[in-house]
């Protein structure tokens, strides 16, 4: 029975863990915190370097490199931004350590703000996340009662802030420059770089963008001894758990901490609990809804980073979709670009149009209207948006559009064969 | 300077350049919409996709970039012309048209239309679109100019405008998306003074001129390069016109003194310019008490004729001329005092002017100012009389002779009686008023956009005017007429061209030496000996 | 125009951030959430004023983000998600089956004013779906039955 390795769920999968700071501490909480506020700001970076710790927000960007890019010596304040935007389809990871254990990711976040020099930190959370938000504020005024937030925290003389700011509803606020022009109270469409966020972020600030999960690593990697654990429940280059979101049509979704070199049969069959309803598996989609798809005899993979792809596909926010014989794959398709319409922000060609367009073809085959030519320009509109848009919305939306019609033809040319 | 290349060609660029800026500059085509050098970059329409194939340092670009947003490197190597820039620039403009209404049978920017030009340049000549097209209607943003909403192709151009250029905020972009399109909101039109700037800045025609809306069709229009008289800025325009008609003036790029823009009513000095109906169309003189037409030669000769009766002297010899004249027309008329009548008594008004400060650049082309050439009164010497107190005393005796140009001090109703009872009264100018009352004799000039003239601006800048449009037919330029007058009051050799007048006004008076008429060039040049005092009172400017 | 209670929390919060502007939009909901759930050009104005920008900005924000809401929900508004997840698992027919019980369609309010629907993207409640938003409150793993009983319960 595949388990699951518990770093970042210990306290969650305790039932008597009430996520208070006194049960936080109780179990060994802060005492990270404590550690590395004897360190060297470098030396944490450089130990976050070397757990070879990878964003586990979707691009899989090393982020102890990320902290060491921060620019220093301009004058000008830095900032450590947590991104709570969970809104990639299929994944509800950070909802549960915010909901759950929100000490855990705190005590991650000021350990970052230490890192790179940030003495008020902003955690950006959606908008519709309510019951995260008022955790999170509960949580974060205990901090300050208890003075591990304020002018001298743990007596180390760091003044340390954190302001939860709350989002109004766009998933491309996800997106680190998006987000920085959300939270500078401005539309939220992503900004040209360079400038990177590391040189020019939250008004105009060195400033740097995590994810929860990210953040919520760090107390186990300070820990002693946690660098070498850490990279020691996964393969090279994919070092440390996640926290895997399984979805669809299986017998037990849920969210699960798994290490990095489990078989992604064994996630859907032994921890998931095999197809609902005793139903063939179809496909998967592995990596959130801008991954492409798998088919059901290529999910013999270990799922991480790197495995993922070397098969062509990616692992991105570790949200893992799975569906069954039954399903429609053009009506998941039409889902799908129906997303990526909405969420557009609509600033540059390719995106703007290529999702409100392709979503038109996609629905043509719905309605019966489908042809070979349409499914030949379907593919070109789509891989139109690939590598041409400001930013990775256009390549998330031509990814699902380019996999589906390569993986499941056959699907479509169903929809018009028969007319 | 670093070079980087494009195309196998080298091209110079500054530190911190884009490569568009460079490139542009250098004479290289990169088609692009979103792309000003007035304003900040965003990098969103995807036009200007380039292959760099070396970024520098041997390593190329893992994608297309966009030329308006990477900055050029020492080595870089840049491919504008391969197959998979031509790729990209066919899709971006495949998705351009998908939602635009192709309304180019209809629509005022067919044939100045970037849309129009990409399209025919870089598209697939195709479409592959049968879906229902984005509607999102017409609106009326402002005083100025008209919103179609349905062209727009979101390049975000006049949103950055109002908000970077102007300061004025009253534009914006709306929505999300696919439904993402730019509006006042909530029915508040624009009052902004440089709303023409916005027609102009917008790639399609989204945003149109009104006054300019369904008149003529822009590839018939013929282009001269000039300067907006309507105020002592001096703007640099191009004037438009078709059939002797203007059509509309629009700004001409000059870094020195307007930049990219102008301001409203500044564009509509073009209606004046076609306002011939109540011009003087020939020379005019007063017989028993009337005035009727009559030759060149019978003006002249009446003229010479009564002067030469009069024998007057210095004193008794007076000029009164506006700013609206040209340095040129200035430096004849006070040549001819001296010369004929070894007479200094010519006055123009000289009121202090307001200049605007502000934080927007494009603010302080408004000036109090309405004429164009007060600083070349100035430089010229003429006497400028803010408080007529000098006049006065100058028309306290008996005149003789009076020489009006234009239509200076025009309230002074007390000055124009006393005038009245000169001997001889002359005036050149375009339109009848208060002196043409009174004058004997009435020479018609001509406007700003039928004759050459140089003028010099309010920072002492001089420039020049192209001839635009024809003149009337028995009307003469009026540094044409003050010389062969001249030349009729006994004065021997005379001028036959602008560039001649300049010429020696730069050898004779000292503030435009050095100047020559060729150097004066496209963006002008600043006089050589500038004024410390033009009377200029600085404002904050309200926005 | 704040409550009192609301209008502390508005000036802490702009004394978290470096600039009034960075409060925009956490402000915003905040008036929305005294407007009974929506914004009028008086409160966006009311909102300019205090973070200090133009109200042209202001309503590019509220035209952006789709938690704005320019007229009126319901005294109960059903956030209904039927994005990948939840869309496998049945989210469409549970929002079908909502918009027949209450007669009317997703952005829509019921004529008593108590329901109005909304068609949501991913809520981030996926491994839980399908999953609706009421209000501020998540309820999830639902069926349609179970809607039609949260719905009856509302009703009292």
């Amino acid at each position: 029975m595949l388990e699951e390795t518990l770093v970042l769920f210990k306290n969650i999968r305790n039932p008597d863990y009430d996520k208070s700071l006194a049960a936080y501490k109780k179990s060994g909480g802060y005492k990270s915190l404590k550690k590395v506020f004897a360190m060297k700001p470098e030396d944490v970076v450089q130990e976050v370097k070397e757990s070879g710790i990878r964003g586990r927000g979707g691009a899989g960007f090393p982020t102890g490199l990320k902290w060491s890019f921060m620019a220093k010596g301009t004058g000008k304040p830095s900032y450590l931004v947590a991104n709570a935007d969970e809104s990639e389809p299929g994944t509800c990871k950070d909802r549960e350590l915010m909901l759950k254990d929100p000490h855990l990711f705190l005590e991650g976040m000021l350990i970052g703000c230490y890192a790179i020099g940030c003495h008020h930190g902003y955690i950006y959370v959606r908008g519709e996340f309510f019951p995260s938000i008022k955790i999170l504020n509960d949580a974060v005024d205990e901090l300050y009662v208890d003075g591990l937030l304020g002018p001298d925290p743990l007596g180390s003389g760091f003044n340390l802030d954190l302001t939860i700011h709350t989002g109004a509803g766009a998933y491309i606020c996800g997106e680190e420059s998006a987000l920085l022009d959300s939270l500078e109270g401005k539309r939220g469409q992503p900004r040209v770089k360079p400038p990177f966020p590391a040189v020019s972020g939250f008004n105009g600030c060195p400033t740097s963008v995590n994810n929860v999960e990210t953040l919520a690593c760090m107390p186990f990697i300070l820990s002693d001894g946690g660098v070498d654990a850490f990279k020691s429940f996964g393969p090279q280059n994919n070092s440390g758990t996640h926290l895997v979101s399984l979805s669809g049509h299986v017998n037990r979704p849920g969210v699960y901490e798994l290490r990095m070199d489990v078989n992604m049969k064994d996630i859907i069959y032994d921890i998931g609990g095999g197809i609902l309803n005793g139903k063939k598996l179809k496909g998967v989609i592995p990596g959130g809804s801008s991954s492409p798809v798998m088919k059901a005899d290529e999910i013999d993979v270990l799922y991480n980073f790197d495995d993922l792809a070397k098969v062509g596909t990616m692992m991105g926010s570790a949200a893992i979709m799975v569906f069954d014989e039954d399903t429609d794959i053009v009506k998941l398709l039409h889902r799908i670009t129906r997303f990526y319409a909405h969420e557009s922000c609509g600033q540059c060609t390719p995106c703007r149009e290529g999702t409100q367009w392709s979503k038109q073809i996609v629905r043509d085959f719905l309605s019966g209207n489908g042809s070979d030519e349409k499914l030949k320009r379907l593919d070109r509109v789509g891989g139109n948006m690939l590598g041409t848009s400001l930013c990775a919305l256009g390549d998330a939306a031509a990814m699902p559009i380019q996999s589906f019609i390569n993986k499941f033809p056959e699907d479509f040319r169903k929809y018009y064969a028969t007319a | 300077m670093p070079i980087f290349h494009i195309d196998g060609e080298p091209v110079e660029f500054e530190p911190g350049e884009k490569i568009i800026s460079a490139a542009l500059r250098c004479g290289k085509v990169i088609p692009h919409y979103c792309y000003h050098p007035g304003m900040s970059v965003v990098a969103t329409c995807r036009m200007c996709l380039v292959d760099v194939i070396d970024l520098g340092n041997g390593r190329p670009a893992p994608k297309l970039q966009t030329a308006c947003s990477m900055d050029a490197a020492e080595g870089m190597k840049i491919e504008t012309l391969n197959k998979k820039v031509e790729e990209g620039r066919k899709l971006v403009n495949e998705f351009l048209l998908v939602n635009h209404p192709l309304d180019c049978p209809i629509c005022d920017q067919s044939g100045e239309c970037a849309l129009q030009d990409y399209a025919f340049e870089y598209g697939s000549g195709k479409s592959e679109m049968d879906y229902s097209k984005r509607v999102s209607g017409w609106r009326d943003i402002g005083t100025f100019v008209a919103l179609e909403r349905n062209r727009c192709i979101q390049c975000s151009r006049c949103d950055r405008f109002t908000r970077e250029i102007t300061g004025t905020n009253e534009f914006g972009m709306f929505n999300r998306g696919h439904e993402l399109t730019v509006d006042t909101y909530a029915d508040r039109p624009m009052t902004n003074k440089f709303q023409g700037n916005m027609a102009d800045i917008c790639p399609v025609g989204a945003i149109t001129e009104k006054e300019f809306r369904f008149k003529r069709r822009v590839w018939k229009l013929k282009k001269n390069h000039s300067i907006c008289t309507g105020c002592s800025t001096g703007c640099n325009v191009t004037i438009e016109h078709d059939r002797n008609e203007i059509f509309r003036l629009k700004p001409h790029e000059n870094q020195s003194v307007n930049k990219w823009w102008m301001c409203d009513e500044g564009r509509l000095t073009y209606r004046m310019m076609n306002e011939r109906k109540t011009r003087i169309h020939q020379p005019l003189g007063r017989v028993d008490g009337k005035l009727e037409g009559i030759s060149w030669e019978d003006a002249y000769g009446a003229i010479a004729e009564r002067v030469g009766d009069m024998s007057p002297l210095p004193q008794e010899v007076l000029a009164l001329t506006d700013t609206h004249a040209s340095n040129e027309e200035l430096f004849l008329l006070k040549k001819l005092l001296k010369d004929i009548f070894s007479a200094d008594n010519i006055f123009c008004p000289l009121p202090t002017w307001e200049q605007y400060e502000s934080d927007f650049f494009i603010n302080t082309l408004i000036t109090s100012d309405k004429t164009p050439n007060r600083a070349g009164a100035l430089a010229l010497k003429i006497k400028g009389d803010t408080k007529t107190a000098k006049l006065k005393k100058a028309i306290e005796g008996d005149l003789k002779v009076v020489f009006v140009l234009g239509n200076p001090f025009e309230a002074e109703l007390e000055v124009q009686e006393k005038l009245k009872r000169a001997q001889l009264v002359v005036h050149l100018g375009l339109f009848h008023n208060s002196w043409s009352e009174i004058a004997d004799v009435v020479l018609p000039g001509q406007y700003y956009s039928e004759k050459e003239g140089t003028y010099t601006n309010k920072n002492q800048r001089v420039q020049a005017t192209e001839i635009a449009v024809q003149a009337l037919r028995r009307t003469r330029p009026e540094w044409q007429i003050l010389t062969e007058l001249s030349q009729a009051l006994g004065k021997t050799g005379f001028f036959t061209s602008v560039p001649q007048v300049f010429n020696a006004m730069s050898w004779e008076v000292k503030a435009f030496s050095g100047l020559s008429y060729e150097s004066l060039g496209g963006i002008g040049k600043e006089l050589t000996q500038k004024a410390k005092d033009t009377g200029m009172k600085v404002v904050r400017a309200q926005t | 125009m704040f409550s009192k209670d609301i209008q502390t929390q508005v000036d802490k919060l702009l004394s978290r951030y470096p600039i009034s502007q960075n409060a925009l939009i956490p402000i915003l909901l905040l008036a929305q959430k005294e407007n009974e759930g929506w914004l009028t050009e008086l409160w966006m104005q009311h909102v300019a004023d205090i973070c200090e920008v133009p109200l042209t900005h202001v309503e590019g924000v509220v035209t952006f983000y789709t938690m704005f809401r320019l007229k009126p929900p319901g005294k109960y508004h059903l956030q209904v998600c039927t994005c990948v997840p939840c869309c496998l698992v049945g989210g469409t027919e549970l929002l079908e089956h909502t918009e027949k019980i209450l007669d009317i369609h997703a952005g829509h309010t019921t004529d008593d004013g108590v329901f109005s629907i909304e068609e949501m993207e991913c809520i981030g409640a996926c491994s839980f779906a399908p999953a609706i938003i009421v209000n501020e409150d998540y309820h999830e793993q639902l069926t349609p039955e179970k809607m039609e009983k949260m719905i009856d319960e509302l009703r009292q």
